[in-house]
């Protein structure tokens, strides 16, 4: 047996939960802060697992890691042989005409090959879930900081850490 | 498709991975909400960011595993006891029985959406697709980022330098205006505030407090204003 998107899903909740009620019924700000972190670990969850259950779709193999090195390969190929032709030495006869028609031979090979490659497709689940969940990972961090220093001047002024005493603005 | 690009079918290892990490996440969520003294939530939270970590693993998130080790781990766990060391005693609270009535309530409304939620989510059930080799890499996600997601991870960038500087500029306080009758006198060293306290107050009664401790080199005798009035 392998853990199915529901197993996620309800760890999640019972996490996104138990943040939640963190933040509701603990009263020192500090530990509201770690609540609310709780919260945003449990989206991330819900959005990595989503992500890993997405179908997976046909694109283009020269946007995987392995197509791009053909890609790239067969292009420098293409290129050196394309630059060899141009090069070669010796008196002119057949011989060296030989020679660059060899070399030409192969460049248009290897640009037939980058030509099958971008035209190849393969399965790739999409990451949009996964960078969603960085984007999320990123915006927790400046909350983080942010929310501590909130919290470090509410101490200077109030001597205390208690939401409670957060009343400044209170008529 | 080239059936070498799918992984081996699924071990029962990935549903013990699962389960321990789960364990570990639960418990360490538990023990941040519970924890009385607030280092010891930063723990319980240590742990829960380790256990998801492991549970991007187990959803096969390389990358993002990584990247909560990193920012979680090793950025926000720390800055969290760094603030909660920097209180000191100032960290703790006390608990009383104040509001108890509306925090019960809420931790009910809270049980109720998730005995309503939680049942609704388990039924969801969907085939887990075969993972392409190159699912959840490095590449991959540089790959998606750089060519779909330029936009948002720009303005990611620009938030985090908002929020360094308004971090800093929020835990710094307001400035200390130098009083005008010490112009004579040398500036005070930053390091030279009076002892016992590390914090500079802004409120009111501590200020006034301060001020007197300002004043105290004009009664020797230096010139000023106030002395000749």
């Amino acid at each position: 047996v392998s853990p199915q998107l529901s197993h996620y899903l309800i760890l999640s909740g019972i996490l996104f939960l138990i943040g939640a009620a963190g933040f509701l019924m603990r009263r020192n700000a500090l530990v509201a802060l770690m609540s609310i972190e709780l919260m945003l670990n449990a989206v991330n969850l819900t959005l990595v697992a989503f992500n890993r259950w997405q179908p997976a779709q046909q694109i283009s193999s020269a946007a995987t890691e392995a197509g791009q090195r053909r890609l790239d390969a067969a292009r420098e190929t293409a290129r050196d042989e394309d630059h060899a032709a141009e090069q070669v030495e010796g008196p002119a006869g057949p011989d060296r005409e030989t020679e660059v028609a060899r070399h030409h031979a192969a460049a248009e090979a290897a640009r037939a090959e980058a030509a099958t490659v971008s035209h190849e497709t393969q399965q790739m689940i999409p990451h949009h879930g996964q960078i969603f969940a960085f984007f999320v990972i990123a915006v927790a961090a400046a909350e983080a900081a942010v929310g501590l220093a909130i919290v470090l001047s509410l101490y200077r002024v109030r001597k205390s850490v208690r939401t409670d005493d957060a009343d400044l603005l209170k008529g | 498709m080239d059936p070498s690009n799918l992984r081996p079918p699924a071990s029962g290892a990935e549903m013990a991975a699962f389960l321990v990490f789960a364990a570990m996440a639960l418990a360490g969520a538990g023990a941040t909400v519970l924890a009385k003294n607030p280092i010891r939530s930063a723990v319980g939270l240590f742990f829960h960011v380790l256990a998801l970590a492991g549970l991007y693993l187990t959803l096969s998130a390389h990358f993002l595993a990584v990247v909560q080790l990193i920012v979680y781990a090793g950025a926000v766990v720390v800055l969290f006891v760094f603030v909660i060391m920097i209180l000191g005693p100032g960290a703790d609270t006390v608990r009383d029985r104040r509001g108890v009535v509306a925090r019960a309530i809420s931790l009910l409304a809270l049980i109720a959406i998730g005995a309503i939620l939680v049942p609704q989510v388990g039924y969801l059930e969907r085939v887990l697709p075969a993972r392409p080799t190159e699912y959840g890499t490095l590449w991959q996600i540089g790959h998606h980022l750089f060519n779909r997601a330029v936009l948002p991870f720009e303005l990611v960038s620009v938030l985090l330098v908002i929020a360094m500087i308004g971090a800093m500029g929020i835990a710094r306080g307001p400035r200390k205006r130098a009083p005008k009758d010490t112009a004579g006198q040398p500036p005070r060293a930053r390091g030279d505030l009076p002892p016992g306290r590390l914090i500079a107050p802004i409120d009111p009664r501590l200020s006034t407090r301060d001020a007197t401790v300002v004043a105290e080199p004009k009664a020797e005798g230096t010139h000023t204003p106030e002395n000749h009035s």
